[in-house]
C-alpha cells in the first residue's frame, strides 16, 4: 500500500486531512491548506532541470574537411598567401587585393544571410578617437593614436536563433501588512505560490560563432538592425576580412538558451504584481518552429596591447555603436584620487570650521 | 467666587429697579474692587514675608563660600571646595557659592537664590558680582544664578552648558564631583570673560574636539566623493557588457499570457514590543527682574 504524505510549506511538519474542514491541516503551526493548493505546491517542489530547446538546423553537417593544404595563390599577383582553415577572405599582403577563399565560403560554410558594412573605415577611426576623448585615466603613451593603424573590418560569423517559445514558470511571492496596538507592532507576512504561463516569439537572437571574438564584445555591439539583412553574396566580402565559424550552432545554442530563459522569466515576472518580494521557483521553456541561421555581421575591430594585456575594441559596422575597454593608468587614478581628496578636505574643513567651529 | 455671586445679585437688582439704582451699584462695585486689591496686597506681603522667612529658616547662616545644609559633602570635600571657591573668588573678584538645602520651600529656585544672595549680602566686595549653584533635595532642583558683573561670564549659553556638564554627576549622587566641576568651569568662564571673550553659542565651551572632527569628516567625505568620481571614470573606460537577455529580439505583441494563478499558502505574524517614550526635564533659562540671571532644572 502506498502512503501519501504532504509536508507543511510553512514549518515542514507532516500534514493530516481534516474531515471537518475538508482541508490538510498542520498540527505543528496550525496552518490549513486546500487540497488543490497542496497538489500544485508539491508539483512545483519536484526538482526539474531546465530543458533543452529544439532547433531545426539548416545545415545538417558541420566542420567539413578542408581541401587545401593551408596556402593559397593570389589571383591578382600570384603570390603565395598563408591563411588558416577558418579564413573565408583576406587581404593579399603583396598587392593589397582581397582574396576570397572559395572552398571555405561555399557548401556548409556558406552563410545564409549577412548585413553589409554601412560604416566606413574613416568613420570608425573618428568614433575610436571620440571614444578616447576626455578619458582622464587613459595612459599618455596610449594617446599617440598608433592603435588606429590596427583597424580592420571583419565579417564576424554569428548564429541567429528563431523560435516560438512557451514559458511556464512559478514564483514564491510575499505580501506584508503592518499594524500596531498600544503595546506591540505587528507584521503579517503572507506567502503565495504564483504561476504564470505564456507564449512569445523570438526573432534572430544572435550568438557569435567565433572563438577569437570576446563574447562580451560581440554582445555589447548589439543590436543589429535586421531590416538590413540580405542573402549572402561574396561581393560584399571584398575589402574586408571574413572568418568562418569555429563555434558550431550546437555549442552556440547553450548561450541562446540562457538568454531566452532569462527573457522569458523577465516577461513573466513582469506580470506578477502587488507583492513585496518575488523569487523564481521553477522555470520551464519549450520551443517550437526553432530555426538557426548562419550569418555574417559587419564589425570594425581594433586590437592593441598595453602592458601585458590585450585590448579589443569593436564598432558595429551597421549602426556605428562602439564598445571596448581602454587601459587605465594606475598612476593617474591615484593622482586624481589623492588630489581631489586633498582639495576637498581643505575646502570642506574651512567651510565646516567657519560654519560649525565657532570661529565666527 | 463670592464676588461673582455678589455681582450677579447686584445685576438682578439692577434689572429689577431700573436706572434709578445705577449710581448706587457703581459705588458698591468700586468699593468691592478696592477691597479685593487691598486683600490681594496683604496676601502677597504675607507670602513674601513667609518666603523670606522660609529662606532664612532653610539657610540658618551663610559663612564662607560653601553652605552644605544637607550634608552631602564630607568635611574634607567641603574644606577643599571652600579653599578653591575662595581662591577663584579672590582671583576674579566674583563670589563663587555653593548651597545645598533639604527643601527650599517650592516655586522657582532661582528666586530663592536671589533672596539668599540679597539677605546675606553675598557677592564680591569689590564688584558685587557672584555666581551661586544651589541644590534642593526635596524637589531635586538645581539652580545656577549669576549676579551683577558675573552675568557677563555666566551667559545663558554658559549656564546651560555648565548645567549639562554637572547634571550626570548630580543625578548619580556624585555631588562632590559635580561641585568640583562647577568651580573649575566657573573659573574657566571668569577667565574667558576677563579676556573679553565669554563663552557663548558662537564661542562654545569645552568643544575643542569640533575642529579635528570637522577635518576628519571633511577628509572622509572628500575621499568617498573623490573615489566615486574616479571609479565612475574608470567604469567609463569599459563599455563592454554581458547581455543576460534577448528582450529586443522578442517580436512585438507576440507575448500571450494563457495561464496565471496566485495561490495563498500561509502567513506568519511577528510582533515587537513598542518602545515607550521617556520624558526628562531639561533645564530652563530665564532672566529675572533683579540684577541677576539664572538657569535651573531637575537632577
Amino acid at each position: 500500500m502506498d502512503f501519501v504524505q504532504y509536508k507543511c510549506p510553512c514549518c515542514g511538519a507532516a500534514l493530516a486531512f481534516s474531515p471537518k474542514t475538508q482541508k490538510l491541516s498542520c498540527n505543528s503551526c496550525g496552518n490549513q491548506y486546500d487540497l488543490e493548493t497542496m497538489e500544485e505546491y508539491e508539483r512545483e517542489e519536484q526538482p526539474t532541470d531546465e530543458q533543452d530547446l529544439e532547433w531545426e538546423y539548416r545545415k545538417t553537417e558541420q566542420g567539413a574537411k578542408r581541401t587545401e593544404d593551408g596556402s593559397y595563390i593570389c589571383p591578382s599577383c600570384g603570390a603565395k598567401i598563408e591563411a588558416d582553415e577558418n579564413t573565408v577572405s583576406t587581404v593579399c599582403p603583396y598587392c593589397d587585393n582581397v582574396v576570397v577563399i572559395q572552398a571555405a565560403a561555399s557548401g556548409e560554410f556558406e552563410p545564409d544571410v549577412m548585413i553589409p558594412f554601412q560604416v566606413k573605415g574613416d568613420e570608425a577611426r573618428q568614433k575610436m578617437m571620440h571614444f578616447c576623448k576626455g578619458k582622464r585615466l587613459l595612459p599618455k603613451n596610449f594617446r599617440d593614436r598608433s592603435y588606429l593603424k590596427n583597424l580592420r573590418g571583419c565579417y564576424v560569423p554569428y548564429w541567429l536563433f528563431d523560435c516560438k517559445a512557451s514559458a511556464d514558470m512559478s514564483f514564491h511571492a510575499t505580501r506584508t501588512r503592518a499594524w500596531s496596538d498600544s503595546d506591540y507592532d505587528y507584521v503579517e507576512t503572507s506567502y503565495y505560490l504564483v504561476s504564470r504561463a505564456g507564449t512569445m516569439e523570438f526573432v534572430h537572437v544572435p550568438v557569435d560563432g567565433s572563438l577569437e571574438m570576446d563574447d562580451n564584445t560581440t554582445e555589447s555591439i548589439e543590436p543589429f538592425d535586421y531590416t538590413g539583412l540580405t542573402d549572402f553574396q561574396q561581393a560584399y566580402l571584398a575589402g574586408y576580412e571574413t572568418d568562418k565559424y569555429d563555434v558550431d550552432a550546437k555549442t552556440a545554442m547553450g548561450r541562446a538558451k540562457q538568454r531566452l530563459y532569462n527573457t522569458a522569466e523577465q516577461v513573466l515576472r513582469g506580470t506578477v504584481k502587488g507583492y513585496e518580494t518575488v523569487t523564481v521557483k521553477r522555470r520551464r521553456l519549450a520551443s517550437k518552429e526553432g530555426r538557426v541561421l548562419y550569418a555574417l555581421l559587419p564589425v570594425w575591430l581594433f586590437e592593441t596591447a598595453y602592458g601585458e594585456k590585450k585590448y579589443q575594441f569593436a564598432i558595429n559596422g551597421q549602426t556605428g555603436k562602439m564598445v571596448g575597454e581602454l587601459p587605465v593608468d594606475k598612476g593617474a587614478f591615484w593622482k586624481y584620487l589623492c588630489g581631489f581628496t586633498a582639495i576637498g578636505t581643505v575646502v570642506c574643513s574651512v567651510v565646516g570650521i567657519l560654519l560649525f567651529g565657532g570661529v565666527l | 467666587m463670592t464676588g461673582g455671586r455678589l455681582f450677579a445679585k447686584v445685576g438682578r437688582r439692577k434689572s429689577k429697579y431700573g436706572d434709578s439704582g445705577k449710581g448706587f451699584l457703581t459705588g458698591i462695585r468700586f468699593l468691592l474692587c478696592i477691597a479685593m486689591i487691598w486683600i490681594a496686597g496683604l496676601a502677597a506681603e504675607s507670602q513674601n514675608g513667609m518666603s523670606e522667612a522660609a529662606a532664612a529658616e532653610n539657610v540658618p547662616g551663610f559663612e564662607g563660600w560653601v553652605q552644605d545644609g544637607v550634608g552631602l559633602l564630607t568635611s574634607e570635600e567641603e574644606e577643599a571646595l571652600e579653599k578653591e571657591c575662595s581662591r577663584v573668588s579672590e582671583r576674579y573678584h566674583t563670589g563663587v557659592y555653593i548651597i545645598t538645602t533639604p527643601d527650599f520651600g517650592g516655586g522657582d529656585i532661582k528666586i530663592w537664590q536671589n533672596q539668599i544672595f540679597a539677605e546675606y549680602g553675598l557677592g564680591s566686595k569689590t564688584s558685587g558680582g557672584g555666581v551661586m549653584l544651589a541644590i534642593s533635595m526635596a524637589e531635586r532642583d538645581w539652580g545656577l544664578v549669576g549676579f551683577g558683573a558675573a552675568q557677563e561670564a555666566f551667559t545663558t549659553y554658559g549656564r546651560e552648558r555648565l548645567g549639562e556638564k554637572i547634571l550626570d554627576d548630580l543625578s548619580d549622587g556624585d555631588f562632590g564631583d559635580a561641585f568640583e566641576k562647577y568651580v573649575s568651569i566657573a573659573e574657566d568662564y571668569l577667565a574667558a570673560a576677563e579676556k573679553g571673550k565669554p563663552y557663548t553659542e558662537d564661542h562654545p565651551y569645552g568643544e575643542g574636539w569640533r575642529i579635528p572632527m570637522i577635518i576628519g569628516v571633511s577628509f572622509l567625505l572628500s575621499f568617498f566623493v573623490s573615489l566615486s568620481v574616479v571609479l565612475s571614470w574608470k567604469k567609463s573606460m569599459n563599455t563592454r557588457v554581458c547581455r543576460d537577455g534577448a528582450m529586443e529580439y522578442m517580436k512585438s505583441g507576440s507575448f500571450h499570457l494563457f495561464n496565471h494563478s496566485d495561490r495563498f499558502l500561509y502567513h506568519t505574524v511577528t510582533r515587537t514590543k513598542r518602545q515607550t517614550e521617556t520624558h526628562s526635564d531639561s533645564g530652563g533659562s530665564s532672566g529675572m527682574h533683579s540684577n541677576s540671571s539664572g538657569t535651573s532644572g531637575k537632577f
